[in-house]
């Protein structure tokens, strides 16, 4: 089969494709294909493809961390400092300045607060346990879940009993 | 301990007994709090590890690489009999290590592809740089598109468009930057 496989963009990224993605020299995302979840890593001028088949893989693993905090103090402490300068100042250009500056960042707090927690989240296969460094967000893993579980199990299903197979000798009989 | 997993934040090994479907794991190491959402293949048994079964009489076919071992497969690629440990299967069919590393390197078949360099992303960003400026990078984006016009994209990729934009943009470019020089030589003789 020579033909190019179909692979459909999935993740958090997945509607960024082809507009300034290009620009980003590192860049991790994710795709998928018929049997198989196609990792693809550009480093500079090369993708690196990694294969992750549906049928081998045992588990999604996710580790909640504290970086949205960080962020959150990183955005609301010179957001106040800047409110602060603002509301003290009688310079009428410092008071705008000063304003549109803590509000920007005050916008960039809450718009993260609005994308959920942080986490970093692995995928588990018999061999190895890669590590998916574009999924942060514990949001981003309920939605992975959400079309990587039925692809899966689909995958996963246990072989239904041979057609030939005699019938269970221990069936109770109708009555 | 049977190693299932490891601890996402020590990377402590943790037996399959510590996690439960649908429960936050705490390593008993680093005390970290995890979740793990487990799908049917966790439960699945390895298989066993085949050495390839000896050779009992002389009439029997053996394995190429081992002459005491009973030929299982024979290699889709150079026709050599493999018993069951040089047997590699890969997308359902057999190949001796040989073969399936040459298979690697050279197939065109996508589904043996592990890496590729993505010219045409390259040559169109050298394109808009010599735009920004970097007048130098119009030649190099329209010799690298020219070069290239026919290399495989991204296995990602399903349209093309990205080297005939290059390529447009970089002779754009290169005019751009000839009639500016002209211009600048006229100019300078006039005056002179």
């Amino acid at each position: 089969m020579n033909s190019p496989p179909r692979y459909i963009p999935v993740g958090p990224f997945a509607a960024q494709r082809g507009t300034l993605d290009m620009l980003l020299p590192v860049r991790w995302r994710w795709y998928r294909g018929d049997d198989h979840l196609l990792l693809v890593k550009k480093s500079v001028s090369r993708e690196h493809y990694h294969r992750l088949y549906y049928r081998d893989i045992q588990a999604l693993i996710w580790l909640p961390t504290n970086h949205w905090i960080w962020y959150q103090v990183l955005c609301w402490v010179p957001a106040l400092l800047f409110g602060i300068i603002a509301a003290a100042t009688r310079d009428r250009d410092g008071f705008y300045f000063s304003g549109a500056v803590a509000v920007l960042l005050a916008l960039l707090a809450v718009a993260n607060l609005a994308q959920g927690r942080t986490c970093r989240a692995f995928l588990k296969t018999p061999i190895q346990q890669i590590d998916l460094p574009h999924i942060h967000r514990q949001r981003d893993v309920q939605r992975m879940l959400s079309w990587l579980r039925p692809l899966i199990l689909a995958h996963q299903r246990p072989a239904s009993p041979s057609p030939e197979a005699p019938p269970s000798s221990t069936s109770t009989p109708s009555a | 301990m049977n190693a299932f997993l490891q601890c996402p934040s020590c990377n402590d090994p943790l037996s399959r007994e510590v996690v439960r479907a649908g429960m936050p794991i705490s390593c008993p190491r680093c005390r970290a709090v995890f979740h793990v959402e487990l799908f049917p293949a966790a439960d699945l048994a390895p298989p066993p590890p085949q050495a390839g079964d000896p050779l009992l009489h002389p009439e029997e076919a053996a394995c190429y690489h081992h002459p005491d071992r009973k030929a299982a497969q024979v290699c889709a690629e150079c026709g050599r009999f493999l018993c069951s440990l040089c047997a590699l299967e890969i997308h359902e069919e057999h190949y001796c290590a040989t073969c399936l590393e040459h298979k690697r390197r050279h197939s065109p078949d996508p589904r043996w592809i592990t890496s590729r360099v993505i010219y045409d992303e390259l040559a169109l960003l050298m394109a808009v740089g010599s735009w920004l400026g970097l007048v130098f990078l119009g030649p190099l984006a329209l010799v690298l598109a020219w070069r290239h016009r026919r290399s495989p994209m991204s296995l990602t990729e399903r349209h093309s468009w990205r080297m005939p934009a290059a390529a447009i943009l970089a002779v754009l470019n290169i005019l751009a930057v000839s009639v500016l020089l002209i211009w600048l030589v006229v100019h300078w003789s006039s005056e002179t």
